[in-house]
């Protein structure tokens, strides 16, 4: 026999009688919070992040050029805030990216996390590799909870998938928290109110 | 590793009785960061109890969920490998490692790697291995295991990093400062992840639905390897399984909380296809675990999500650090995964513990963990894997507990004996008890003696 083989025969002859599997009845459990927004804010802040409330797209597109006047590298790649601009191919041209900006489709309150996929972010490395990372959200996008979120998301339908609830961060120290590890040193979270 | 039973180990440790101290209070302020995150939310019981349930349930059905994982992995593009042990684990990944001719691997934090010992093996045969956490950067430089699962250098103060650092990465001598320190290290690792040609990673959940893997990291090194490399290879045990995408709420509301008091990880990253073009690899291993999972009375450690909360509660793990545990998961949990894999050599883990009970009570998916370390000092004494003057002395206490009359003359002697001949009781030789102990002022009378005298009155 294989591995495979040997390794599932044990495991079928050891597993126990089944157990059933609970319901996750969590809206009779949870309370909605009133001030989603607040509540976001807050316990974004409290991971080292933060939050920005702007109008519209219009504004993000301003904010974009801002930061492009500054003369670093930035990318926008959201359709809505103006053209998406192409990414250089090279790890080494990423590597001094300053900032980038990405749309978001959920953002959790109890935990400041945005969910941020493939298809949003084009390439795979670019919310890590970047010196600062922008968020966009709808604040209608706000959820009370992690079972709100999964409720809300396809994990499967973008090859890759992440919640992102603070700039890159290590204790490792002497429990010194220091923000930028590995990836961005910066995170903000621009909400939109419609 | 280092070898040597428990008690020898931890008596190095605690030689030096101010960093003792320091540890045992820095594990007991991430403890109380995790109360303070659980009491935030009412429905933490219900939580643990979720988590106990779909844990219990998916390993009572672990057979048909890991084929359903593997065929859904497969139909992502995902290649799935299986490994019996942890030679057959180590040997995959380099072949893996071999056909694109990897000079380089980064790799985030992955216990099941240190349990299957896999950089002392790719090292041997030329493949360079960097462990890009940084605790375990740390460690790796210093030719040291992590002491912790979580937290792998929580051993080390910030003047032994600065020397690592000085000495390995050119920093400045006696710049303790952790900002510096921690952005000298980024720059060193940023080359490394741009340069590795595979990446490998751990596997936090994987879920069966969806052929999904998920991985948890704080410093997002996780992602920068597994982007950065053409080759990416996760590497998880066949408990890691969980049935639906759903069923994640559960976990990653109670994995950071619990671990750190953080309300979730910096990043929470989902990986169910390789980029057009790459490579993705999953190895899942046995190593033992389908043996336990035919133990009842420890099937359920294999719910363990490795937080760690029990790690940082432990008084005896506070006190004598995770080198004492000679193996990749130290603390309760590790003493009662670690007899599983070897038995003999393992045999002194269970007895590292009070049995006060509060790893159970932390622990976010229930698993009775006191318990099973009480019922492994059973398996392991009737194995015959104890040392002569415990089963000495065990035997001897059982004889005088079963016959009072012998205990009451026993009590009366050993009073009379430590009021006149306290020298002996403090003789570390003869009483290891007063080791790092004072030893009580001796009653005049025992409290049966007390008690009936007094119960009249």
């Amino acid at each position: 026999m294989n591995a495979r083989e040997t390794i599932l025969a044990a495991i079928k002859t050891n597993q126990p009688a089944p157990v059933r599997l609970p319901a996750i009845d969590h809206h009779n459990l949870i309370a909605d919070s009133a001030d989603l927004t607040a509540l976001f804010c807050q316990n974004l802040e409290a991971g080292g992040g933060s939050m920005q409330r702007l109008p519209d797209m219009t504004a993000v597109q301003q904010l974009i050029n801002e930061k492009r006047a500054a003369g670093g590298l930035v990318l926008n790649l959201i359709s809505q805030a103006g053209n998406i601009d192409l990414i250089p191919p090279s790890l080494e041209i990423l590597d001094s990216l300053q900032q980038v900006f990405i749309i978001g489709s959920v953002a959790v309150a109890e935990n400041g996390a945005v969910w941020v996929t493939e298809s949003k972010m084009i390439n795979r490395i670019l919310p890590f590799i970047s010196d600062q990372l922008y968020l966009v959200v709808y604040e209608k996008q706000l959820v009370s909870t992690m079972h709100d979120a999964y409720e809300k998301i396809k994990t499967d339908d973008d090859g890759f998938g992440v919640f992102i609830a603070s700039p890159s961060k290590t204790a490792d120290i002497e429990q010194s928290l220091v923000i930028g590890a590995h990836g961005a040193r910066k995170l903000v979270v621009l909400v939109i109110a419609k | 590793m280092k070898t040597g039973n428990h008690a020898a180990l931890a008596k190095d440790f605690i030689r030096d009785e101010a960093r003792t101290d320091w540890h045992d209070e820095t594990l007991w302020w991430i403890r109380q960061k995790r109360d303070k995150a659980a009491h935030n939310l009412p429905e933490w019981e219900q939580l643990r109890q979720w988590a106990s349930e779909i844990k219990e349930h998916t390993l009572s059905n672990l057979y048909e969920y890991l084929l359903e994982f593997e065929q859904n992995a497969m139909a992502n593009g995902v290649q799935v490998h299986w490994a019996a042990d942890a030679a057959d684990h180590n040997r995959i990944i380099k072949a893996i490692a071999d056909k694109h001719r990897v000079k380089k691997i980064v790799k985030s934090k992955s216990m099941l790697t240190e349990e299957c010992h896999l950089n002392e093996y790719l090292e041997s045969s030329g493949i360079g291995v960097i462990d890009t956490d940084l605790g375990e950067r740390i460690v790796q430089l210093r030719r040291e295991p992590p002491s912790h699962i979580v937290l792998p250098a929580i051993h080390l103060k910030k003047q032994d990093v600065s020397e690592t650092f000085h000495v390995h990465l050119g920093t400045e001598s006696g710049n303790n400062d952790p900002q510096y320190l921690v952005a000298s290290a980024r720059l060193h690792l940023r080359r490394e992840f741009l340069e590795a040609d595979l990446a490998i990673t751990g596997v936090n959940f994987a879920i069966a639905e969806t052929g999904g893997i998920i991985v948890c990291t704080n410093e997002g090194n996780a992602d920068m390897g597994a982007h950065a490399a053409p080759v990416h290879i996760a590497c998880m045990g066949i408990e890691k399984i969980i049935p639906k995408a759903e069923h994640l709420a559960v976990f990653t509301r109670l994995l950071a909380r619990s671990a750190t008091g953080q309300a979730i990880t910096s990043y929470t990253s989902h990986f169910h296809r390789p980029r057009p073009g790459r490579e993705m690899h999953i190895v899942i291993v046995d190593n033992g675990r389908s043996r336990q999972l035919g133990r009842n009375d420890f099937r359920n450690s294999l719910k363990c999500i490795r937080c760690a909360a029990c790690f940082n509660t432990c008084p005896v793990y506070r006190r004598s650090g995770g080198h004492s545990y000679h193996s990749a998961v130290a603390g309760p949990i590790g003493s009662i995964l670690n007899p599983n894999l070897d038995m003999k050599a393992n045999a002194d883990l269970p007895f590292a513990s009070t049995l006060c009970g509060s790893c159970s009570n932390v622990c976010p998916v229930k698993i009775n963990i006191h318990e099973q370390l009480w019922k492994w000092r059973q398996v392991i004494a009737a194995e015959g894997y104890i040392s002569g003057s415990k089963k000495t002395g065990m035997k001897m206490m059982g004889y005088v507990l079963a016959r009072p009359k012998i205990y009451r003359l026993a009590g009366s002697v050993a009073r009379w004996m430590l009021r006149h001949f306290s020298f002996i009781a403090k003789s570390k030789k003869l009483n290891p008890w007063y080791k790092q102990r004072e030893m009580p002022e001796a009653p005049e009378k025992s409290f049966r003696e007390w008690y009936l005298k007094n119960k009249r009155s």
